[in-house]
């Protein structure tokens, strides 16, 4: 299990990358989540609106509301242009992090 | 918390989980209770929403759109509140006049502190200038501190002491006869001083070069004012002014003093023509003349060391301590106390020393010294002529005194305010409920209070200034200063008054808008909410304080006129009337010939001649006196004068034991060979302990002669009535070698002619020599010149504190009546005269006054006992005193409250009934 001050780290890179993939609803948002970590990264379900406002209110991602297949209305979220700049930043420094770990722990050759 | 917008978002994504659950088999209930529990607890979401909402942009929208609502609102304070002062004419005059007096006052009295506080601030250097005083002990006068050195300390100072800027010195000289050609001119106070005193000091010239003027000797630079008077048109720069009689050593070396220090420096050049220089320093300066001068002239061969008449001033590099230089200047004060004693043999150094004489020097900033009282000023054994070193000084426990009673003003007028203000909206509940219904918030109301409390706070201010800019030639002829008002706006003076009307406006408004906008709308217009008697303690309990106030300023005046009129009247143990003092010094053999032509006067009954200038009234000269052959520290400081035989039926002297100097056998000749005897005081002769007075030889000043003491008189108040009658003595001879004033007693007869009679003998005598003249009693009334400044002021501000106390009541009683119209009909309806109505009204003051006289009668008395301990001589503050002050009080109370109380008393029962 991910611990929650990392999961709420991780938070912005992980929303951010599902929607560069396309437009989401929070539910949507949560169950991809569920399935890529099998289960290890658990949200509060309901703290995930707050988040994606906060992010929209960053300009991060838009939403709109749109009628649903099944007659309910849903808030899709997309990434924007400066969300998709945003997310770039994450990736690298989440990279770096994961290269350090991963050099220290033998996991790949350190460089030379 | 929540928008619409995230119920829905969170319900639909509760809904998925719920169906998602169900499809793995749950039950609904099951289902939605999983779902919820995933959701997460409320208080945690709701706090990451409001974490989101809150965040600072929208903070800052939400922000500006109230305050353009406000900003809107706030001219629609301003109108509302506008009309409402239109509308009460009377009340917001009542209002504002109340406190833009109590305003004005402070204004006043702040100019004054803050001049007080400016002396000497204006100089360049004034951080860096310091006077050097001489502090010490000596066994005959105590401790002591001197603003006067020797004329060689300077010279010594920077000598020793290179880190010191520069050093100067001022030598203050007074009364002196200055002749441009035929003309004589009498001066009260010139000053010499060292060539860089403009450097020093910020004194400029208009004419001449500041850098030479004072360079050589018999210099002299004056204002344009003076050489105006002294040249008229005349082009003043090259012009002589001859310095005339001046006697530098005559104090220290007694009556023998050898004529040939008249004229000694003889003329002066006129060099440079000063700027005026400012009023708010310690020196007065209208003439400067070279120091130089005197390093032309003899010195006599008398020793400089001893001669502690000249002002020593220093400059200091910027941050320097002065503590530092003082402890450095030990060693040499040390040297020049030998110095004191190797060069005055007369005095035994060991006996002064083993009594504990000593000083050293210390130094005190320049912009202190105005208002140090620790300094003394007097001259220290030396004569009232000559040499002075009379300080400008300030007052601090004047302004003490002024800024207590104009603080106490100001309270009553700012009390008046809040108490009309409070007592006014009372009346508006009404107003406050319909703008409730309407919709109006709490806020708005307050802030619509407030804006109009403001207003008037504000108005008041402006025409406090006005007040203020008028009254100032007043409040200055009062006090005696010349305070311009321009240093108000310059000053702290005004950000502090608007700090006060805010502040003033901001408790006044605070009551009303707190008590009346909170409010029930419904009770208020139903009329079930009592609006009147809300509040009512706190204004009674004001009404209390403003009259105990009043009744305490009325006991003060009371009190301090009474000890006027009893000085005044006191039995001074001497006869004051009809005496004229004239001054103007004549030399032998003259004197004796110009008393003897006076005497010629049918109106003139008899003709005293004084060595100094003043025998009677505010003089401070003194000596040590000592029985012969007794240690210098048994000596009694004693007040003393040299006058001829006649001072005793001139002044109508009581001799109490001895003999008349005329027929005495005790007079024997002094150093100069002039018969000479001593006449004691009752206090002298019991301050030096002796049983039988008469014949015995008295060691007077540094003078080593003894003479005998031929008569003791009744003690007479020769000073202030402040004092204690001192230890005196006085030198009587036949007649004098040079006199200064002349006492005269005339007759019934005519005085003018009486005056005009002595004009002209004095000038045949000497011509050219002005006429000055005064009467005695009229000098001594001068000497209470201070108690009656203060007398004045305290009247004036007791009858302002009082009226506006009476304004407040006045406006106070008018709310009551209003509020009790309804009342005071029913009552005429079912029989009430309009005694009865006045006296309903009036008698809630009645108590309220009863009330503050009982609490404040014995305060003052208690506070005015102890200012009267500070005379010597006072009357008594009877009961009768306190009892008239609280009559005083209540008269005006009801003259105030009687106009409201006649007018409700007298008005149409039918119209007051009808009122609702």
């Amino acid at each position: 299990m991910i611990s929650k001050a990392l999961a709420g780290a991780a938070a912005k890179p992980i929303i951010l990358s599902i929607l560069d993939g396309g437009e989401a609803y929070g539910y949507q948002i949560i169950k991809h989540i569920q399935k890529l970590s099998g289960g290890t990264v658990l949200w509060n379900d309901g703290t995930l609106y707050p988040f994606l406002h906060r992010l929209e209110g960053q300009g991060l991602v838009s939403s709109a509301w749109r009628l649903s297949d099944v007659g309910r209305r849903r808030k899709y979220y997309q990434i924007t242009k400066k969300g998709r700049r945003e997310m770039d930043r994450e990736r690298i420094q989440w990279l770096a992090v994961d290269s350090i770990l991963a050099q220290l722990w033998g996991l790949t050759p350190r460089p030379a | 918390m929540f928008l619409p917008d995230d119920i829905e978002e969170l319900e639909g994504h509760l809904r998925e989980l719920i169906s998602d659950f169900k499809k793995s088999g749950w039950s609904e209930v099951d289902a939605f209770h999983w779902a919820t529990k995933k959701m997460g607890d409320y208080g945690f979401v709701e706090k990451e929403y409001r974490k989101v909402r809150w965040t600072k942009p929208k903070r800052r929208r939400r922000f500006r759109r109230s305050l353009y609502w406000e900003i809107i609102m706030l001219r629609n304070y301003f109108k509302t509140a506008f009309r409402m002062l239109r509308k009460q004419k009377a009340f917001t005059a009542l209002n504002i006049a109340g406190l833009s007096i109590g305003m004005a006052l402070s204004i006043l009295v702040l100019l004054f502190i803050q001049y007080e506080l400016s002396f000497d601030g204006f100089h360049e250097k004034a951080d860096q200038i310091y006077r050097v005083n001489r502090a010490g002990f000596d066994p005959a006068s105590g401790a002591f501190e001197m603003p006067l050195t020797s004329p060689l300390l300077a010279q010594d100072l920077s000598d020793e002491f290179p880190e010191i800027v520069m050093t100067t010195r001022i030598w203050r000289k007074s009364f002196v006869k200055f002749k441009v050609e035929d003309r004589l001119f009498l001066e009260s106070e010139y000053l010499y001083a060292d060539a860089n005193v403009f450097d020093v000091f910020d004194i400029r010239l208009v004419r001449g070069n500041p850098k030479t003027a004072l360079v050589n000797p018999n210099s002299v630079v004056l204002t344009e004012e003076m050489a105006e008077k002294y040249f008229g048109d005349e082009d003043p720069i090259g012009q002589t002014i001859g310095v005339g009689v001046w006697i530098a050593y005559a104090s220290t070396w007694g009556p023998e003093t050898p004529a040939e220090v008249v004229d000694p420096s003889g003329d002066y050049t006129v060099t440079g023509i000063l700027e005026p220089y400012p009023d708010n320093s310690h020196l007065q300066i209208k003439f400067l003349l070279s120091f130089s001068t005197f390093y032309w002239w003899e010195w006599g061969g008398k020793n400089l060391y001893e001669m502690f008449q000249i002002g020593t001033y220093v400059v200091l590099p910027k941050d320097y301590s002065p503590e530092l230089l003082e402890a450095k200047t030990r060693p040499m004060a040390g040297r020049h106390r030998i110095e004191y004693f190797q060069r005055n043999p007369e005095l035994s150094r060991d006996e002064f020393e083993k009594a504990g004489y000593y000083f050293q020097y210390s130094l005190q900033p320049v912009t202190d010294v105005y208002l140090s009282s620790e300094v003394p000023s007097e001259l220290y054994g030396s004569g009232p002529d000559g040499d002075l070193s009379i300080d400008r000084r300030g007052n601090p426990k004047e302004w003490y005194f002024l800024g207590l009673i104009a603080l106490v003003v100001l309270l009553i007028s700012v009390i008046n305010f809040v108490n009309l203000t409070t007592a006014r909206s009372a009346t508006r509940a009404r107003e406050v409920g319909v703008r409730k219904v309407v919709g109006s918030l709490r806020q708005q109301l307050v802030g619509q209070f407030m804006i109009e409390s403001l207003l008037m706070t504000g108005l008041a201010l402006i025409l406090a200034v006005v007040l203020a800019q008028a009254l100032l030639p007043v409040f200055n002829r009062l006090i005696d200063t010349t305070i311009p008002f321009a240093s108000f706006v310059n000053g702290w003076g005004l950000p502090s008054l608007i700090a006060l009307a805010v502040v003033v406006g901001l408790v006044a408004g605070s009551y009303p808008a707190i008590i009346l906008s909170s409010y029930r709308p419904v009770d208020v217009l139903k009329g079930t909410q009592n609006v009147g008697s809300r509040g009512a303690w706190l204004r009674n309990g004001l009404v209390v304080f403003q009259f105990g106030i009043s009744i305490a300023l009325i006991v003060t005046t009371l009190v301090v006129l009474n000890q006027l009129s009893y000085m005044r009247n006191k039995d001074l143990g001497f006869d004051k009337e009809n005496i004229i003092v004239q001054h103007g010094m004549i030399d032998e053999p003259a004197v004796e010939t110009y008393k003897q032509e006076v005497l010629r006067h049918p109106n003139v009954i008899s003709v005293s001649n004084l060595f100094w200038p003043t025998f009677i009234g505010d003089q401070e000269v003194s000596s040590p006196v000592r029985l012969e052959g007794t240690p210098v520290d048994e000596a009694v400081r004693m007040q003393w004068s040299i006058v001829d035989y006649d001072i005793v039926e001139t002044l109508g002297l009581d001799i109490i034991s001895g003999e008349h100097p005329s027929t005495s056998p005790l007079m024997t000749p002094n150093r100069n060979g002039i018969p000479a005897g001593l006449i004691l005081n009752e206090t002298a002769v019991k301050g030096l302990g002796l049983s039988n007075p008469i014949g015995q030889r008295l060691l007077a000043g540094s003078m080593n002669w003894p003479l005998n003491v031929i008569a003791v008189i009744k003690d007479i108040h020769s000073n202030t009535l402040h004092a204690p009658v001192p230890p005196m003595y006085i030198e009587v001879h036949p007649s004098l070698w040079r006199m200064r004033t002349s006492y005269i007693r005339i007759g019934g007869g005519d005085a003018q002619s009486t005056l005009a009679f002595l004009k002209s003998t004095a000038q045949n005598i000497k011509p050219g020599v002005a006429f000055e003249y005064s009467f005695l009693d009229a000098e001594l009334d001068l000497a209470y010149r201070e108690s009656e400044q203060l007398g004045r002021i305290f009247f004036i501000f007791s009858l302002l504190a009082i009226g506006i106390a009476c304004l407040g009541i006045f406006g106070l009683a008018a709310f009551m009546a209003q509020q009790r119209t309804k009342e005071i009909g029913v009552r005429k309806v079912l029989g009430a005269s309009a005694q009865n109505i006045t006296l309903l009204l009036s008698k809630d003051f009645v108590l309220l006054v009863g009330i503050a006289f009982l609490i404040a009668s014995p305060l003052a008395y208690f506070a005015m006992q102890r200012w009267l301990e500070d005379f010597a001589y006072h009357f008594d503050i009877g009961f009768g005193l306190i009892a008239l002050a609280g009559v005083a009080a209540l008269v005006l109370a009801l003259l105030s409250v009687s106009y409201q109380s006649l007018k409700a008393s007298l008005a149409n029962p039918v119209d007051s009934i009808r009122y609702e």
